[in-house]
């Protein structure tokens, strides 16, 4: 075990494949001589030189056709957005050509290709630079939704993507680069679509992903003071969600909380909140409750950021308030 | 002019109380200030002053009428020179509102109503369609729609909706999904569960907790609870004791009499008496207390809010168990009446009080009491006082102890009392020495003669 920043668990990760695999590549924008916008490609360069680590000129929509189509005749790309708000440019590339082509080829083309960068509101970066796709990717049918939390998934859920068969959506986090988490010795794969419980507890189910990890687990401490033992669960795979893991929580504590920084619209927890209606309805003993960011494009200013997304407290506010008023 | 008296709103979550009593009757002339009625909320029984004056003219509910809306109009006071038609007046204007009040509640029943339709609606697959839409829609032969029609056609009469089909809605349990599971699953009626979630939710914690009641229920074989009212003589204990340990400031002090003399002079006293007329120890001690009293006046006493009373006699109060309670007969001027009239007094009360026959003459009034639980095989133990009074002397069984006497250890017979006394009129040195006076009173009975 040793204590890794979120950053380096992911360059280790890409590494450690290129290494096993000469048909994966890096490709992005400052990904090479730069070595990431956010330093996560640090000495790849070096390592596997410019054929292999790929530094392009500012145009998502070139590039990422470039690598789907690089895909399709056999190779393995790590696409690297700057942020996911710059994917917008590469939308169709990423959904009419990497998530169709399985389908509409009749099953004889596969596309095997990460989409990979830091997703969501980071600090006072605005609107268009804090957008959270996680609900729009795991919308679409022929895509993989990852996104890991601590050092240890992020290694492992990039290997299982980069090893992947179908195209996946891997959403980082800027603010959890720079977070250290143990890390286990060796080469292993988180297998996608399986959940974790980061914290046993009894009394409610909070699920989350991503910072909101982060988010939950602070919470709980807080709701422990109320004499509220919550169950923190990370989703790591928000397409295919884990709804076992989920369902047995909620047959244990009967009561569930979603947290997600996106919006609520639409989300992951309308979705998830769905499915427990539908599969363990005769579990819950009050109704589910969604926390997610406010219904506005996020705001600059750092107390309205403050503001419009979910944290501990107003985590913890609306769980309490929830459980004794509804 | 005639004024109205609605329920009153006692508390932020108060929505509706219930009538507890009427305190004036129809007819009664109220004074501000007087109390009307008693109103029950959630939490507490409530008075309701008058604020005017006037006659109460109209009672709209009876004692004990409950779930009576806030604002709704429960009385009528009639002013002087107010006529009849005022209060008919009134009486129309606020039966209107509270029509409106519970027209309300059958509106709130209506959305239900539509909620469900709606509900219905999207089950079935149909668009959010108006009932006439829903109702073309329908194929005759199908019979969940026919339940969907026989609905609508419901709610388009549902002017006339009936107490029955109002109740459908009131009567609704609410109980989450949970509840409800574990509910059929341990054969359960929903009806018999208080619900504590939420907005009165039935949550599972509700049905654990019942079902562990039940299971403690079984576990002492049809062992029941049962309550019994409270008896006036109970009442009057539990009052004028309970005034008692609140409001006297008790001290306690014991001490330990030898009786070898004691029981021998009383052997000799009931020598060739008959067997209904021997003198008992209590008789004796009843006479010891009131000689010490008579010595040591400062404990004959009462405290008063003003002054302190000394008693100018001894009026001894001896307690006698009987059935469910105890009674307190007074042995009046005891100090003065001799051993032998005290016996006849005590039998006769004894007597009297287990056959229920005691007169109020027999027990009020008193200075001073005795319990003795001797005949309990009680070592001692700490009596309340009987207020007034400004003491009581707790008297055990006499028991053969060993006792140093000298350098010597003997066994002789011992008799333990303790004396509780009321700290405002007695402190601890008088109540020591009336309690040295008997002690040397019971240890050399021929002190009485004295």
């Amino acid at each position: 075990m040793a204590n890794v920043t979120v950053r380096l668990a992911i360059r280790d990760a890409i590494a450690e494949e290129m290494r096993k695999n000469p048909d994966i590549f890096l490709i992005g924008e400052e990904v090479g001589e730069y070595e990431g916008a956010y330093k996560v490609s640090q000495g790849l360069l070096a390592e596997f030189g410019n054929k292999r680590i790929i530094d392009t000129p500012i145009t998502e929509a070139g590039f990422t056709g470039l690598a789907v189509g690089a895909a399709m005749g056999g190779l393995v790309p790590i696409v690297e957005f700057m942020t996911w708000n710059f994917a917008f440019q590469a939308i169709d590339q990423i959904i009419n050509s990497a998530a169709k082509t399985l389908y509409m080829s009749g099953g004889k083309v596969n596309i095997p290709i990460v989409f990979r960068g830091p997703n969501g509101s980071a600090l006072q970066v605005a609107a268009q630079h804090s957008h959270d796709l996680s609900s729009i990717f795991s919308n679409i049918p022929g895509l993989v939704v990852l996104s890991p939390y601590d050092s240890a998934d992020a290694k492992g859920m990039l290997k299982a993507a980069i090893n992947s068969p179908n195209p996946v959506i891997f959403l980082e986090n800027e603010i959890l680069y720079n977070e250290s988490f143990e890390v286990p010795d060796g080469d292993y794969i988180i297998p996608i679509g399986k959940a974790s419980i980061k914290k046993s507890g009894k009394d409610i189910t909070l699920v989350s992903f991503s910072r909101g990890v982060h988010t939950s687990l602070e919470a709980s401490k807080i709701l422990s003071k109320h004499n509220i033992n919550a169950e923190v669960i990370d989703l790591r795979s928000l397409r295919p969600i884990d709804f076992e893991t989920i369902i047995n929580s909620v047959k244990k504590t009967n009561n569930i909380i979603t947290v997600e920084e996106g919006w609520l619209s639409s989300g992951l927890g309308a979705e998830i909140i769905s499915r427990v209606s539908s599969e363990a309805f005769n579990y819950l003993d009050a109704p589910p409750l969604r926390i997610g960011a406010l219904d506005v494009p996020l705001p600059y200013a750092k107390n309205l950021e403050e503001q419009s997304i979910p944290t501990a407290k107003r985590v913890a506010k609306e769980c309490l308030y929830h459980l004794q008023n509804n | 002019m005639a004024v109205p008296i609605l329920m009153p709103s006692l508390s932020p979550t108060m929505t509706e109380g219930n009538l507890a009593k009427w305190c004036k009757n129809v007819g009664d002339e109220i004074k501000p200030g007087d109390i009307i009625a008693e109103v029950e909320t959630d939490k507490a029984t409530m008075e309701i002053e008058a604020i005017d004056e006037g006659v109460l003219d109209k009672v709209l509910f009876e004692d004990g009428a409950e779930g009576i809306a806030v604002n709704s109009l429960i009385a009528v006071l009639k002013g002087k020179d107010d006529t009849d038609e005022k209060v008919k007046e009134l009486l129309v204007k606020y039966k209107g509102l509270n029509e409106v009040n519970s027209k309300e509640k059958l509106n709130e029943n209506n959305e239900m109503q539509d909620v469900k339709n709606k509900e219905i609606n999207e089950i079935k697959g149909l668009p959010k369609a108006s009932n006439e839409a829903v109702k073309e829609n329908i194929i005759a032969d199908d019979k969940s729609n026919e339940e969907i029609n026989n609905y609508n056609e419901e709610k388009e009469n549902n002017i006339q909706i009936d107490s029955i089909n109002t109740n459908k809605f009131q009567d609704r349990i609410i109980a989450s999904p949970l509840a409800k599971r574990l509910a059929i699953q341990n054969k359960i009626d929903l009806k018999n569960i208080n619900g504590t979630g939420p907005k009165g939710r039935i949550v599972k914690k509700d049905i654990d907790l019942f079902l562990n009641k039940n299971n403690e229920i079984l576990n002492i074989s049809n062992k029941y609870n049962k309550n019994i009212k409270i008896s006036s003589m109970r009442k009057v204990i539990a009052d004028r004791l309970s005034f008692s340990k609140n409001n006297i400031p008790h001290f306690y002090l014991n001490i330990k009499c030898n009786v070898d003399n004691l029981l021998m002079a009383r052997q000799q006293m009931n020598e060739n008496v008959d067997e209904k007329n021997k003198i008992s120890i209590n008789d004796i001690i009843i006479k010891a207390l009131a000689l010490s009293l008579n010595k040591v006046p400062e404990a004959n006493c009462s405290w008063g809010e003003r002054d302190i009373t000394y008693y100018g006699s001894v009026d001894i109060s001896v307690a006698v168990a009987v059935k469910d309670g105890l009674f307190t007969p007074v042995i009046r001027s005891a100090e003065v009446i001799q051993i032998s009239e005290i016996s006849k007094l005590m039998k006769d009360f004894v007597y009297r009080a287990k056959e229920g026959k005691l007169k109020p003459s027999d027990y009020e009034g008193g200075n001073f009491s005795i319990s003795n639980l001797g005949m309990y095989n009680i070592d001692s133990f700490s009596a309340i006082i009987n207020p007034p009074q400004s003491g009581i002397l707790a008297v055990g069984a006499i028991k053969k102890l060993p006792v140093v006497i000298g350098e010597e250890i003997k066994i002789s017979n011992t008799l333990s009392c303790q004396l509780s006394g009321d700290h405002r009129v007695i402190d601890g040195a008088v109540g020591a020495q009336l309690l040295n006076e008997f002690k040397s009173i019971i240890e050399n009975p021929y002190k009485m003669l004295l």
